[in-house]
């Protein structure tokens, strides 16, 4: 078995590559030379805007599509060419796919059924399945008769159920609605914390991805742009898409100035702010910085001093826990910045109004792509 | 008198065209007047097919204790259910293909070839179907008349089938394979009890015109091998009796029957 950092290897995708062909079209490359460790016990997602890849390299996984190119090993052993059934991988489909002609019961025990285990052991994982999900009444109900929710619930059952190496989910709360949808990110955490299967989560909901995950692999075009813990991914992202897609942020095109050992002076109209320097990245290089909008933070203070710039409020919207400002600090810069309402002291800037932009130490970042 | 702002809000409504209702009254007197005048007189006590005398059952009576009458249904009732199983079977393979099959060179060459007796002339399939059987040199009787009803049953059948098939996501199917069913268990277990209203429509429906089938029955069949349609049409050149029309309401009946079978299976 392959041994990855701190713990085993459930599923390895080694230099995978997808391309659809269809006829009288350019060949698409679904997948580009994808390589990624997802460990043991361990809740990953798959993040990405759609038609990043993610939902085809979860395919290649369950094995309804084959790769192109490169290997998949599920804990040690290649899987890539075998049939979906011949996969200890289970699957939780977007929409649910619960067979409609099946009770609750039956829908739960069918993978059991097809692995040929007997009657009495079946009816025994049915029930603690529907207890795991607490759905316990609901054993002869059919489908149609459950609501989104419950039907999310008894999908998870049913692909638990086998006890899977690895459970895969395909965007499986997109269908919810808002409240019910963060009622089943906990619960999902949970279960997997529970059962100790490996998830792999396929989303294009940053907020979901950074809520559950032990770590998230972030996909565009058929490319890994970053793997890494939720906190990693999202103060240190390693390039200007894994920034603007992961939370909010401004993104500035500056110029280093100086460099004096870890600190780079960054230039750009407006201001000059200090970041950690990066590896290639040496004086009167063009850069790219990132800065999160609650990291900057608003005052009347006149003097402008380093890490500090003056601009004036052109926007204002109320969020209710929070207000966002639009600030701008010259023609060609303008800074989001998000202040917290119920901070002591916190005071309300109308529009127009002359302030000054202070940036937290190490809020600043200088990215690598 | 309205205002041309108000003539225009109004809905589009064509029953309200002057002259509609009576259009469509007439409409329906042509459909089925005549089919309700067979049926009327088929209770006639009398002689005549076309003037009343007194409400009777006889000839319903005398229709089937007609052995001539019996052998014909006993042979139109055999031929219709062996060639709307073989048709169903062939159908639903290649629903399967077409509609599962992805996408594969000659698609819609195999969807023309399939469709294709619904649009070739009767009598050219009849006459063809005809001299292919002398040819060859087939008289296997009833047999000859199961190949020949067959094929245009298989169109009928697919239909149905192929709609149900395509109505239904893939993604069960998927989560059958994903979830240890091969491919026959999924088939079996999945795709075969969701598209079975399908079946049903398909089966019906091809039930149905294998029974009233004439034209290729009367050019394919042996002496000996009577269809039901047939049959009438000999009595009928005899001259209209009650009879007849008794035969005919029976045949209607079940065709009535089948159809509204067909009609529940396609709604589940």
């Amino acid at each position: 078995m392959m041994e990855n950092g701190n713990g085993v290897c459930a599923v390895d995708i080694q230099a995978v590559e997808k391309v659809y062909h269809s006829k009288g079209r350019q060949p698409v490359q679904a997948l580009k030379k994808v390589s990624l460790s997802i460990r043991d016990n361990e809740f990953f997602t798959l993040l990405g805007p759609s038609g990043c890849g993610k939902t085809t390299l979860l395919r290649l996984i369950a094995g309804f599509e084959q790769p192109t190119a490169g290997e998949i090993l599920l804990f040690g052993n290649r899987i890539e060419g075998l049939t979906p059934y011949s996969r200890s991988v289970n699957t939780v489909f977007q929409h649910y796919s619960l067979f409609p002609h099946m009770t609750v019961a039956d829908n739960i025990g069918f993978g059991l059924k097809m692995l040929k285990i007997d009657q009495a052991t079946r009816d025994k994982t049915v029930s603690e399945m529907l207890s795991l999900v607490h759905m316990e009444d609901f054993a002869n109900r059919m489908p149609h008769q459950l609501s989104g929710g419950q039907q999310q619930r008894i999908a998870l059952a049913r692909a638990l159920a086998p006890h899977p190496k690895v459970l895969l989910l395909d965007e499986p709360l997109s269908a919810l609605d808002l409240k019910l949808r963060q009622a089943m990110r906990l619960e999902l955490k949970q279960l997997q914390e529970k059962t100790g299967i490996t998830f792999v989560f396929v989303t294009h909901d940053q907020e979901e991805a950074l809520a559950m995950s032990d770590r998230i692999a972030v996909m565009s075009n058929g490319e890994v742009q970053q793997i890494g813990t939720a906190g990693d991914i999202y103060d240190r992202p390693s390039n200007s898409f894994v920034a603007d897609f992961i939370g909010e942020t401004n993104l500035i095109d500056a110029e280093i100035t100086s460099q004096a050992g870890a600190i780079s002076n960054c230039d750009f109209p407006g201001g000059t702010l200090q970041a950690e320097t990066i590896t290639g990245r040496s004086v009167s290089d063009k850069v790219t910085l990132t800065l999160r909008p609650e990291k900057l933070r608003l005052s009347t203070a006149e003097e402008p001093e380093q890490g500090r710039m003056m601009g004036h409020v052109v926007e204002r919207v109320f969020l209710g826990t929070d207000t966002t400002y639009l600030v701008q600090i010259s023609p060609e810069v303008t800074l989001q910045v998000r202040e917290q309402n119920a901070l002591p002291g916190a005071t309300r800037f109308d529009v127009g109004a002359k302030v000054s932009v202070a940036a937290a130490d190490g809020a600043t970042r200088i990215l690598e792509g | 008198m309205d205002t041309p702002a108000k003539n225009s809000a109004r809905r589009f409504r064509i029953g309200v065209f002057p002259g509609f209702g009576v259009w469509t009254v007439l409409f329906f007197v042509y459909l089925y007047v005549p089919i309700l005048i067979l049926v009327f007189f088929s209770f006639n006590g009398g002689k005549s097919a076309t003037v009343w005398s007194e409400f009777s059952l006889r000839w319903y009576q005398t229709a089937f204790n007609n052995a001539d009458i019996q052998r014909a249904a006993y042979n139109s009732l055999v031929i219709a259910f062996v060639s709307t199983g073989i048709a169903v079977v062939v159908a639903v393979l290649a629903a399967l293909v077409t509609s599962r099959g992805g996408e594969f060179r000659g698609k819609s060459l195999a969807y023309g070839t399939i469709m294709l007796p619904l649009v070739v002339p009767e009598i050219v399939t009849a006459v063809a179907t005809l001299s292919f059987f002398a040819a060859l040199g087939i008289s296997w009787g009833a047999g000859n008349l199961i190949i020949a009803h067959t094929v245009f049953c298989i169109p009928f059948a697919y239909l149905p089938i192929r709609a149900r098939l395509e109505g239904m996501d893939s993604s069960l199917e998927q989560a059958a394979l994903d979830l240890y069913a091969n491919e026959w268990r999924t088939f079996w277990f999945v795709t075969f009890p969701l598209i079975m209203p399908g079946i049903i429509s398909g089966a019906t429906l091809s039930f149905i015109v294998s029974i009233d089938n004439f034209i290729i029955s009367l050019m394919v069949a042996e002496p000996g091998v009577t269809t039901l349609p047939i049959y009438i049409y000999s009595l009928v050149r005899l001259g209209v009796t009650p009879e007849v029309n008794a035969v005919s309401t029976v045949m209607l009946m079940i065709s009535i029957v089948f159809v509204a079978i067909s009609y529940i299976a396609g709604k589940r």
